[in-house]
């Protein structure tokens, strides 16, 4: 079957769709605000005439290309090419400032391949097994993955914590506007309006909070964004730094699968939650966010990871791990390909696909290696030129997704706040944290006391709600713990 | 390089303006006329299709809904005089509320038509939640419509119909949105069998059915394709009754509502996809919409894609059938409007 589905996916028809698939995807994902939900509802039409396997060959292209080609603005520009890529520009801009705008390139590049790999991995060997877990995860435990998640603000915000406490609170705030997602029809914070009713859309805010503050920051430094260095660097040199970091290509790794499997989680936390993880991990945390490496390695594999891991659950259950692959999943069954226990069955079509996805994440690392050099040289173009390209990109983006003009609006009002936070210092990532998480929070809450009739035992009886709970407990207070433990270890030593 | 950017930049500017036309003049009153048109003698009708037609999805992408609005996007194309793009664009929220008025508010040139959600969008209007009137759509016909099954929690302590009567707390039901067709199916089933539910609201359909795999709810109830993987060669979820006349091949040993003895309920338990466009759109536009449709139906490789989406041959109906079709809707749910508000909070 392998051998079948190798000899469909590497005839010339699937491979030109594959090739197409992956320069749309490149576009599309350095447009900022549009990520792989865009790029893959937009081609959606186009497959209807081709065969099964290469509609979704073309499809898988794009998601990946996409996902890949969001970060490549991020590192730049500092502006997101998508909602996945938000964690990508906190160190990777710092590293185009110092003029290691092509290393930084090929960190990203390499890592995507890298994760892309891990992801395809684990789709192909061991996706029943992971899911049947993910399966376990009712609301009591996405509620306690939500605050796991939230206990990041810690690290997020050393060194200040009140201004980081504060952010992540007023995300949270935002992140409740609009509809109560459980008792239906109460509305929050809406103020009569229609618009409001479905909340604050994520992609405008953080188009605001980081594409648009940032064209207001680079208009008043003028210049070029590479003004103070010599660019220095090459891809490979990206390439070789990555390899250094083994450890940092499992964790990102592992975190993108995780988010990824799990229904109510996608490429917008993953990327975050797998660069506060890193920087938890490093014996150098202070150097995050100055251009460390391994702060672009970690979000890279990781968006990467959860692009092939959202389709884990699409394929083995018929359950789309987001809604990029809930439009894959209308692919799979306008082409006739059941989605599902029983997608494995379907004849040779289902390893062509699985060809596809591992020859996507080839095509989008030739491809990146190969414009690296080119893409490397925007930082080196007059901030004059480039402030209205951001701007103009960014309305794009923020319009595009729902068709609405106040998405625009919500922009513009979030470009200025994000633009006054960098002003006075304050840890934007802070509200993006709370923001992402705090709908996934609060439905879940509610939602498993509903189930547990009321009765807060819920939280403490289910086996994985309550380790959840502990991995926070033990998160939080591991800065105070860790000096004891490491002295226990040592103390009977001293003898020796 | 520069010359690719350059045009990308060109691009996306024509498509920020593009994007852009139609929202810009403010929504005119439905009594004003145009300025321009008033020139002409009144009752002329504006020529169509001039551009391209917009086919509003009031929900987000990967849903039923999704999937047959953009199945049929093609079709409708192929059969409209001069195939303009008809372009799938999906404007959810406010519980549908949201791409309704969007449409209902366009200009009545034939250029902006929707899909509806029979019977989901009759409870915004029959409980005042609702800014539209449904009789008031200019109807152009329904897509198809769909059986509704019931299924069980293998983990559930209910097995029976018995079982749900007797029992001192409510049985949990996972559904989507508590205005949505699923809930209230779920609520008219529960009425009428006389057993208590307990509706747990999530945010897809995959979720909500995921739960009961679980065993976090009860039961939940969804049409047949959306559950079929779950109960048709597979023990994930236990199917329990089919909302058919006759029992479907597929499922040969579940009982239908009607051996329940509960057929009176086959009339109301049912999903619609119909399509229809802006109140006031003249007739002559309207007779070119209903004859495009009635062929995009007979087509028959949009045929054999509903067939493999569905599981069976699509039930479409025409325009004037689907006009009373949301008539008799909207009649039979009025009576049950103080039994939906108990489970809708104001």
């Amino acid at each position: 079957m392998w051998l079948q589905g190798f000899q469909f996916a590497l005839q010339p028809e699937p491979i030109f769709y594959l090739l197409v698939g992956t320069a749309i995807g490149l576009v599309i994902g350095a447009l900022p605000g549009l990520g792989p939900l865009f790029g893959v509802a937009l081609a959606l039409p186009f497959t209807f005439g081709m065969p099964a396997a290469t509609a979704i060959i073309f499809l898988v292209s794009i998601h990946a290309a996409t996902a890949y080609g969001d970060s490549i603005a991020s590192i730049l520009i500092n502006t997101p090419g998508g909602p996945g890529s938000v964690a990508s520009c906190w160190d990777g801009y710092p590293l185009a400032q110092k003029g290691k705008a092509a290393m930084a390139l090929g960190i990203s590049t390499f890592g995507s391949l890298l994760g892309g790999i891990i992801g395809w991995l684990t789709l192909v060997l061991i996706a029943p097994a992971l899911t049947a877990f993910a399966i376990m995860i009712g609301a009591p435990e996405y509620f306690m993955l939500g605050i796991l998640a939230l206990s990041l603000l810690a690290i997020a915000a050393r060194g200040e914590n009140i201004r980081g406490l504060i952010l992540g609170g007023v995300g949270l705030l935002i992140a409740f506007v609009g509809q109560d997602p459980i008792e239906g029809l109460n509305y929050r914070f809406t103020f009569g309006s229609i618009y409001l009713e479905d909340g604050l859309p994520l992609v405008p805010v953080t188009v605001g909070l980081f594409a648009l503050s940032q064209a207001i920051v680079l208009a008043e430094e003028g210049g070029t964004i590479a003004q103070f260095f010599e660019a220095t660097g090459s891809v490979w040199e990206g390439v070789r730094e990555a390899l250094r970091r083994p450890m940092t290509l499992v964790r990102g790794g592992v975190a993108g699968i995780i988010l990824g499997i799990m229904p109510a989680l996608g490429i917008s936390s993953a990327s975050i939650v797998a660069y506060f993880v890193e920087k938890q991990s490093s014996k150098d945390p202070a150097s995050f966010g100055k251009g460390n490496p391994s702060g672009l390695l970690a979000p890279e594999t990781a968006k990467s990871a959860c692009v092939v891991g959202d389709m884990i659950p699409t394929f083995t259950l018929g359950i789309p791990g987001s809604a990029t692959t809930a439009i894959l999943m209308v692919a799979l069954v306008i082409h006739g390909l059941e989605p599902g226990p029983r997608f494995f069955l379907s004849g040779a079509a289902p390893y062509a696909v699985f060809v596809g996805i591992l020859l996507a994440q080839i095509a989008f690392f030739v491809s990146g290696v190969f414009l690296a050099r080119y893409f490397a040289k925007i930082v080196l173009i007059p901030n004059a030129l480039l402030v209205p390209s951001i701007v103009l990109l960014s309305f794009i983006g923020a319009f595009a997704i729902r068709n609405r003009m106040e998405d625009v609006l919500i922009t513009i009002g979030f470009g200025l706040i994000g633009y006054l936070l960098k002003r006075v210092n304050w840890p934007t990532a802070c509200m993006v944290l709370g923001l992402v998480l705090g709908d996934l929070v609060e439905s879940n809450f509610h939602r498993a006391l509903r189930i547990g009739d009321d009765n807060y035992a819920i939280f403490f009886t289910r086996p994985i709600a309550l380790i959840l709970l502990i991995c926070t407990a033990l998160f939080l207070l591991w800065p105070l713990i860790s000096p004891r433990v490491t002295r226990a270890f040592k103390r009977p030593i001293p003898g020796a | 390089m520069k010359r690719n950017v350059c045009v990308l930049i060109a691009s996306s500017l024509m498509l920020w303006i593009v994007a852009c036309a139609p929202a810009a003049p403010t929504p005119v009153p439905a009594t004003s006329v145009p300025a321009a048109p008033t020139a002409t003698a009144a009752p002329t009708t504006p020529p169509f299709p001039t551009k391209d037609v917009t086919f509003i999805i009031p929900v987000s992408p990967g849903g039923g809904f999704d999937t047959n609005a953009r199945i049929l996007a093609p079709y409708l194309k192929k059969y409209l005089p001069t195939q303009p793009n008809v372009v799938p664009k999906n404007v959810p929220g406010g519980e549908w509320r949201l791409g309704i008025m969007e449409m209902y508010k366009a200009q009545p040139d034939g250029h902006t038509i929707a899909i509806f959600n029979l019977p989901g969008n009759v409870l915004g209007q029959i409980t005042n939640t609702a800014e539209y009137d449904l009789n008031k759509v200019a109807w152009i016909g329904r897509i198809t419509d769909t059986v509704y099954v019931t299924a069980l929690s293998p983990k559930s302590k209910f097995r029976t119909l018995d079982d749900l009567r007797a029992a001192a707390t409510p049985a949990k039901a996972g559904v989507v949105g508590l205005t949505s067709s699923s809930a209230l199916a779920m609520i008219l089933s529960a009425e009428e069998m006389g057993f208590k539910v307990k509706l747990i609201n999530y945010d897809g359909s995959a979720d909500a059915i995921l739960a009961a795999v679980r065993g976090d709810v009860d039961l939940v109830i969804y049409p047949f394709p959306t559950l079929q993987k779950f109960i048709v060669g597979s023990k994930d979820l236990t199917p329990f009754n089919v909302y058919a006349k006759e029992r479907l091949k597929e499922l040969p040993d579940v009982p239908t509502v009607g051996e329940q003895g509960y057929a009176s309920l086959l009339s109301v338990v049912a999903l619609d996809y119909m399509v229809g466009t802006v109140p006031g759109t003249p007739e002559p536009i309207l007779k070119i919409w209903r004859e495009t449709f009635d062929k995009a139906m007979k087509d028959p490789d949009f045929l054999k894609m509903m067939t493999d989406q569905l599981k069976r041959p699509p039930s479409p109906l025409n325009a004037e059938q689907a006009a009373l079709k949301v008539k008799d809707t909207l009649n039979v749910y009025a009576k049950y409007k103080s039994l939906v508000e108990q489970y809708v909070p104001k």
